[in-house]
């Protein structure tokens, strides 16, 4: 039972991360059929603050993670995305590779490929007890963030004018273009938002990992198609509940499998987007608007 | 088309017929011939310019023959595949393997299971080996994945690229995991690779010009059009990733042959990543998109990659700090994608109209 509650710390955690970063892969998909792999990036840079603004007091870092990478999202969708929005999905997720490729090389070329070693917030390494389970506190505060972002996000979405247009321009681009809301508005507006949730992301990676490398983003948003692929990018709330899945589906594996096919444990996650594919050949990510019309 | 004579031309009708039948035939070479002329001036001319560059001419090939075979499915069914470097990997591993002598085996990887460690081939063997398995695991996947259009096929073959890559990673017994698996006789030239890059293209060229190629390119036109006009897209679909599979398999086996030691590291994301840009930044649907966009893209890199070491520019040394190739490189794609979204060829192929096809193109035009 102890190893169970263990287990499900531990999938929560997880899950959270991958919740994090599904969203901001859906929120930017839903508005331009963009799947953004400079994700990654995003996640990155946000990581890097602990270098940059090294010594200055913890909320500083933090606040100077969300900045920058919001700053970097809407730059990349100014330079590189905006000219490419008449592009087709496919073309789309090639110029993201090349975003990608780009910014980790000028990072490899300015701060180096090596791994950094940071100072990471004390208190977040501890671990307290809770049913006679040692669960840290990082856990814990990726949990109740996440949680609290989700709850924000879904309040924006529901309740205001911006939120609003932002669903109204997921369900149909162009529709929502002729009854006057702004494109580049709503799209910069989801990159921002993107930001965000990447800025978070690359805070708890910091603060997992305590090392910073220009390819530590890489893994996590691959795991996090994964889970907007689960999800479905139907719906927000479908894709965070894929991270969760994910994470679930992750911890599970690693107990279950057997040692000699835990190494590969992360074929099997990732078979498993194939599998979804193949039982939906239409694909999860078949939005309404995004099917092809005969007329 | 080709049949059409003048009613005044003295020669007689049978001899007419052939001649046409043979100008038919010209006009349909063509194209993979010239293409093939360029790939081999090329690769003759190269190090005559800049000194030995045989590395630099191998890797040219290699990266060709891949655009090839990425151009015989994304080209001609416009979806995008990022997993065709799986195919790359596997040619390559299976290559490796098959012609790493048996003894080598035994003292080099002890723990490799029996009936892989006992098994040898020729090295020719091996290629034709390998490109049979490319070409299956091709088959395998189109039967899988055939049905999947736009990003979910991209995120489809790019899961299919991970799967590869922890595969290979961590199956130690047999691929050495992340350490280089060597022992393999290696023993590139440019020739080889020259040849195998001429078959390639005139393999995708046929493809491209056959039925089956015409039926791929009209779904990628319209998908429910073609459909209805009785294309099974899915049955093209698969054929063309078979063919795909196999080139990319073989350009798996030169690269190795080249290298001589391969881990999982090299059939990832950057060369996907950059063979993806050649075959945009070429012009997605032509054939000579593919070998032209291999060519511009490689003489970036080629120039950027002396910068980096160092260029002697009126007497003094110029030198950009490394790593400044790949940020040109991706920033070329870029401003490739958003400036010439149809590639530098725009889909055309290359070759000479004869004078009664421009004549016929310009009354076309005047007719419009």
């Amino acid at each position: 039972m102890r190893d169970f509650i263990q287990h499900v710390v531990d999938a929560a955690s997880v899950g959270s991360l991958y919740a994090l970063i599904a969203l901001g892969i859906a929120v930017i998909f839903g508005v331009m059929r963009l799947a953004n792999f400079a994700h990654s990036q995003l996640i990155v840079i946000g990581a890097y603050a602990f270098l940059i603004f090294k010594g200055a007091p913890w909320v500083v870092i933090v606040a100077g993670s969300l900045v920058l990478a919001i700053v970097l999202g809407l730059a990349m969708e100014r330079v590189a995305f905006r000219p490419l929005r008449s592009a087709d999905a496919s073309t789309l997720f090639i110029a993201s590779f090349a975003v990608a490729s780009l910014i980790e090389n000028v990072m490899n070329a300015t701060v180096g490929s090596q791994a950094k070693s940071v100072p990471t917030p004390t208190g977040l390494s501890r671990s307290v007890d809770i049913f006679g389970v040692s669960v840290p506190v990082l856990s814990i505060v990726m949990v109740v963030v996440t949680a609290l972002l989700g709850a924000t996000f879904a309040t924006f979405l529901r309740r205001t004018s911006l939120g609003i247009q932002m669903r109204a321009a997921a369900e149909d681009f162009e529709m929502t273009r002729l009854l006057g809301v702004k494109a580049n508005k709503v799209i910069a507006l989801a990159f921002a938002i993107s930001g965000l949730l990447a800025g978070v992301v690359g805070v708890f990676l910091v603060a997992q990992l305590g090392v910073l490398t220009p390819t530590m983003g890489l893994e996590p948003v691959i795991v996090g198609f994964v889970a907007t692929v689960l999800g479905g990018m139907e719906s927000l709330g479908a894709a965070a509940l894929g991270g969760f899945a994910v994470g679930a589906l992750s911890v599970a594996l690693q107990v279950a499998l057997p040692i000699e096919l835990r190494p590969f444990r992360d074929a099997f996650v990732f078979g498993l987007v194939l599998l979804i594919l193949v039982i939906r050949p239409q694909g999860l990510l078949v939005v309404k608007s995004a099917k092809e019309r005969i007329t | 088309m080709a049949a059409t004579g003048h009613a005044a031309d003295p020669v007689a009708p049978a001899r007419r017929a052939s001649r046409a039948r043979l100008g038919g035939l010209v006009r349909y070479l063509q194209t993979p011939v010239i293409l093939s002329v360029i790939v081999i001036a090329v690769a003759i001319i190269a190090p005559a310019i800049n000194g030995p560059l045989t590395p630099t001419t191998i890797v040219f090939l290699v990266n060709v023959i891949v655009v090839l075979g990425l151009s015989v499915f994304v080209g001609n069914s416009g979806v995008v595949s990022f997993g065709h470097i799986s195919f790359m990997a596997l040619g390559a591993y299976v290559w490796t393997l098959l012609t790493i002598p048996t003894q080598i085996k035994h003292t080099l990887y002890p723990d490799m299971p029996g009936w892989l460690a006992g098994m040898h081939a020729s090295v020719l063997g091996a290629t034709f080996i390998a490109l049979a398995c490319a070409g299956l695991a091709g088959l395998v996947v189109g039967v899988f994945l055939g049905r999947l259009n736009g990003i979910a096929a991209s995120i489809g073959t790019f899961a299919l690229l991970l799967i590869v890559q922890v595969v290979l990673s961590n199956w130690d017994a047999v691929t050495n995991g992340t350490v280089p698996l060597t022992g393999a006789p290696s023993e590139p030239t440019v020739s080889k690779a020259l040849v195998w890059t001429v078959v390639a293209i005139f393999v995708a060229y046929v493809f491209r010009e056959s039925r089956s190629g015409l039926r791929l390119r009209a779904s990628r036109e319209d998908e429910a059009a073609s459909a209805a006009i009785g294309v099974n897209v899915f049955k093209e679909r698969v054929i063309a990733l078979a063919i795909s599979g196999a080139i990319v398999g073989v350009a798996g086996v030169l690269y190795a042959d080249f290298l001589g030691s391969i881990y999982p590291g090299v059939f990832y994301l950057d060369i996907t990543l950059i063979t993806l840009a050649m075959l945009v930044v070429g012009g997605i649907r032509s054939v000579s998109g593919a070998v032209i966009g291999c060519l511009f893209i490689s003489v970036i890199v080629e120039l950027f990659d002396r910068a980096e070491q160092g260029v002697d520019v009126f007497g003094g040394t110029v030198k950009t700090p490394p790593g400044v190739t790949q940020i040109v490189v991706a920033a070329v794609i870029l401003a490739a994608l958003i400036v010439r979204p149809a590639g530098l060829t725009k889909g055309n192929e290359i070759g000479f109209k004869s004078v009664r096809v421009r004549r016929r193109q310009r009354t076309a035009a005047d007719n419009v």
